[in-house]
C-alpha cells in the first residue's frame, strides 16, 4: 500500500489540487449572480419549437422548449426551431426545381417566419439577436436552412453554418430530437464562448483515459529477461583473424530493361453558391 | 577446509569490495588461517553438525554454525580449477543493482525486492570449461551486384555475377561452457561475457563466503556446445567479409573446421536470487563480476488491475475537472 501511494503521489496531488480549485470556483460561481440576459423584445411569442412535420414527440418538444428557454437567457439570443413537411414551390408558385429556386424558397420561408413572428432577443427585425432552424422534411424539397440576425449573424461564418447543418443533417436521419438539441447547444457553445471547453466530450476523455491506462500497463508489464551481449568476435584472440584467400571474380554480367508506365492525373474544381436578395444571414443544405 | 580468524576464531570470508579476506566478526583483514583437520562431506569441520551436500558441491555453508566450508577433495587433484574470476559485486551491491534494474517493474509483487527476500540471495562459483580453438573457414559461392539507372521512360538493371572465395583462419580464446547441471545452459550463455583480464590462477581463499561446485562433466562431454559456438562465430566473421552483394548463395562445399588447442577449468562468479510467487519459482542470475542480470520478473495480476484502474480513474477525473473548470470560467 505504501508503495502504491508513493508511486501515484504526484497524480494524487494534482488530482487533489484540481478538485480543490474546481470546488472553490464552483462555490464562487454559486455565490455570484448568474450572468443572465434581460430580454428587450416583448413582441415575440413564447413558443420556440414549431414541429409542423411532427417528427418530435410532445415530451421532446417540451424538453427542447425548456432547454431553449434556459440557453436563451444565458446567451441573449432567440433560438427558434421549425419543422415542416410541405412543398414551398407550391406556396411560392415555383415550377422549376433548380438549386437556386430551392435555396430561395427555403430562405424566404425561414426569414419570413422569423421576422413575421417578431423574433430577436433584444429587438425585432433583422438586427435582432437570434437564429431560426428550418427543417423541411418534404420528400422532394427536403433540406435545412438556418436564418440568423444580429450578433448571431456577426459570430457565425458561412463555413460554421455549413458545418452545423452537416451535423444536424446526419444526426436527424437517426434521431431528429438529438439533432435539434445539438443545434440549440451549438448556439449556446458558440454564443457563450465556451465552445472549446464543451468540445471536450466526456466520452472522448473516457476513451483517452482507457488508452493511456492500456499503454501504461503494456509498457510496464514487459518482463525484463536479459539479452545476449556477446558478439562473434568476443572470444577472438586479438589480431588472429587471417585471410589466406579473399577473391571476388566477375564471371557474368547482363542488363535487363523495363518501360516505366506513367499515369496522368486529373483535377476538379468546386465552387460555392451564393444567394442574393435575402434579408438575413444564413445558409442552407439540401438533401 | 575452513578459514578462521587468527584474532577471534571467526569465519573469515572473501570480501569483493576490499579484494581481501575479511573477518566479519572482528573486522580484521588478511587474518585467515586454513584449517583442514577432521574434514568430511557429511559433518561440519567447524561445529560437527550434519551437513548435506550433493555429489558436485565443492563449497557450502553449515546450516548450524553458518561457517563457509570448502571441501578439499573437490578442489584438489583432478578437480583443481586452473583459473578463477573472484566476485567483484558483494551482496549489498547486487541488491542495489536489482532494485535499480527492476524499479520500473511496478507490477512485481510487493516483497519481490524486499530486504528479507534479497538477503536469501547466495553467491556461487559455477564450474566452466574454457576451450581454445584454431578455426579454418572456407566459403566458395556466388553473389550479385546490382546497378540501376533510368534513361527516358526506360529503367535498366545491370546484374554482375561474382564468384566469391574466402579462406580464413581465426583463433578463439577460452570459449566458455558451464559444467553444472543445476545451471540452465541458456541462462549461463546469457551471463557472458566475463572480463578475462580478471582471470587469476585458482586460490581457495576466494571461495570462502560462497557456494561452489566442481565440474559435473569432463571437458570432452562439455565440448559440443563450445564447438557449436565457435563454428557459429567463425561463420559470422566469414559472412561479414562478404559485403555489397545480394543473393549470396553457395553451391559448393563450404566448411568450418576446428582444432582444440587448449582447455582450462575455471570457476566463474554468479549470484543467485530465488523468488517464489504463487507456487512458481523465479530465478535470477547475476554475473558476479559484471553485474549483468538475467531473469524474468513475476507479475502480480492484482497490481496490474489496481495500478491500471488508478491511472484510468485519476486521468479521467483530472480531465473532467479541467473540463469543468473551463466551463466555469
Amino acid at each position: 500500500m505504501k508503495q502504491y501511494f508513493s508511486y501515484f503521489k504526484w497524480m494524487f496531488i494534482v488530482l487533489g489540487v484540481l478538485a480543490v480549485i474546481t470546488g472553490v470556483v464552483a462555490a464562487a460561481n454559486a455565490l455570484t449572480a448568474d450572468n443572465t440576459y434581460v430580454r428587450g423584445n416583448k413582441e415575440a411569442p413564447e413558443q420556440r419549437v414549431y414541429d409542423y412535420a411532427d417528427v418530435l414527440t410532445s415530451a421532446e418538444e417540451k424538453d427542447l422548449e425548456e432547454l431553449i428557454a434556459k440557453r436563451e437567457s444565458q446567451i441573449g439570443c432567440d433560438i427558434v426551431l421549425v419543422t415542416i413537411d410541405e412543398s414551398l414551390y407550391d406556396i411560392y408558385g415555383i415550377t422549376d426545381d433548380t438549386d437556386a429556386n430551392w435555396e430561395w424558397s427555403i430562405t424566404e420561408y425561414a426569414e419570413t417566419f422569423y421576422l413575421d413572428n417578431n423574433y430577436g432577443f433584444d429587438e425585432t427585425g433583422t438586427e435582432g439577436d437570434g437564429a431560426l432552424l428550418l427543417h423541411n422534411w418534404h420528400p422532394v424539397e427536403k433540406g435545412l436552412h438556418v436564418a440568423h440576425g444580429g450578433k448571431v449573424w456577426d459570430h457565425y461564418s458561412d463555413s460554421m453554418i455549413a458545418d452545423l447543418l452537416d451535423v444536424i443533417y446526419d444526426k436527424a436521419k437517426d434521431d431528429p430530437y438529438e439533432a435539434y438539441k445539438y443545434y440549440v447547444e451549438n448556439m449556446y457553445r458558440e454564443m457563450s464562448g465556451k465552445a472549446s471547453a464543451i468540445n471536450l466530450n466526456p466520452f472522448i476523455l473516457f476513451i483517452i483515459a482507457v488508452i493511456v491506462a492500456a499503454i501504461f500497463i503494456a509498457t510496464h508489464i514487459k518482463p525484463k529477461e536479459g539479452s545476449k551481449t556477446t558478439t562473434s568476435s568476443t572470444y577472438v584472440e586479438n589480431g588472429s583473424v587471417k585471410f589466406n584467400a579473399q577473391r571476388d571474380e566477375l564471371i557474368n554480367k547482363y542488363v535487363t530493361k523495363r518501360v516505366i508506365q506513367t499515369s496522368s492525373g486529373g483535377g476538379g474544381s468546386s465552387g460555392g453558391r451564393s444567394s442574393g436578395g435575402s434579408r438575413m444571414g444564413g445558409g442552407s443544405r439540401r438533401g | 577446509m575452513v578459514f578462521k580468524c587468527k584474532n577471534c576464531g571467526g569465519n573469515v570470508v572473501y570480501n569483493p569490495e576490499r579484494h581481501k579476506m575479511h573477518c566479519p566478526y572482528c573486522d580484521s583483514l588478511e587474518s585467515e588461517q586454513k584449517e583442514t583437520t577432521g574434514e568430511s562431506l557429511t559433518t561440519c569441520i567447524n561445529c560437527g553438525g550434519p551437513i548435506e551436500v550433493n555429489e558436485f558441491t565443492s563449497a557450502s555453508q553449515c546450516p548450524y554454525c553458518d561457517n563457509y566450508i570448502i571441501f578439499d577433495e573437490r578442489v584438489t587433484g583432478e578437480y583443481t580449477p586452473h583459473l578463477i574470476i573472484p566476485f567483484v559485486f558483494s551482496k549489498e551491491r547486487v541488491k542495489l543493482l536489482l532494485r535499480d534494474k527492476f524499479k520500473s517493474c511496478v507490477f512485481a509483487p510487493s516483497d519481490f525486492l524486499s530486504e528479507a527476500k534479497l538477503n536469501s540471495m547466495s553467491g556461487m562459483y559455477v564450474p566452466f570449461w574454457m576451450y581454445d580453438y584454431h578455426v579454418r573457414g572456407v566459403f566458395d559461392g556466388q553473389g550479385n551486384k546490382i546497378r540501376r539507372w533510368r534513361s527516358g521512360n526506360t529503367e535498366y538493371t545491370e546484374t554482375s555475377v561474382y564468384h566469391i572465395y574466402r579462406d580464413m583462419e581465426v583463433d578463439f580464446d577460452k570459449m566458455p561452457v558451464d559444467s553444472s547441471d543445476a545451471m540452465p545452459d541458456a541462462t549461463m550463455d546469457l551471463m557472458e561475457p566475463y572480463d578475462y583480464k580478471a582471470l587469476e590462477a585458482f586460490k581457495e581463499e576466494y571461495m570462502s563466503g560462497f557456494f561452489a561446485e566442481r565440474y559435473n562433466q569432463d571437458a570432452l562431454a562439455g565440448e559440443p556446445r563450445a564447438v557449436d559456438k565457435a563454428k557459429k562465430d567463425a561463420e559470422s566473421i566469414l559472412k561479414q567479409s562478404i559485403s555489397g552483394y545480394v543473393g549470396v548463395h553457395s553451391a559448393l562445399n563450404n566448411q568450418v573446421t576446428l582444432q582444440r588447442t587448449d582447455t582450462n577449468y575455471a570457476l566463474l562468479p554468479v549470484w543467485i536470487y530465488n523468488y517464489k510467487y504463487k507456487g512458481e519459482d523465479y530465478r535470477f542470475h547475476i554475473n558476479g563480476q559484471t553485474g549483468k542480470i538475467i531473469g524474468k520478473v513475476p507479475v502480480a495480476a492484482k497490481k496490474v488491475w489496481g495500478y491500471g484502474a488508478t491511472v484510468f480513474a485519476s486521468l479521467f477525473t483530472i480531465m473532467m475537472l479541467v473540463r469543468q473548470l473551463l466551463l466555469m470560467f
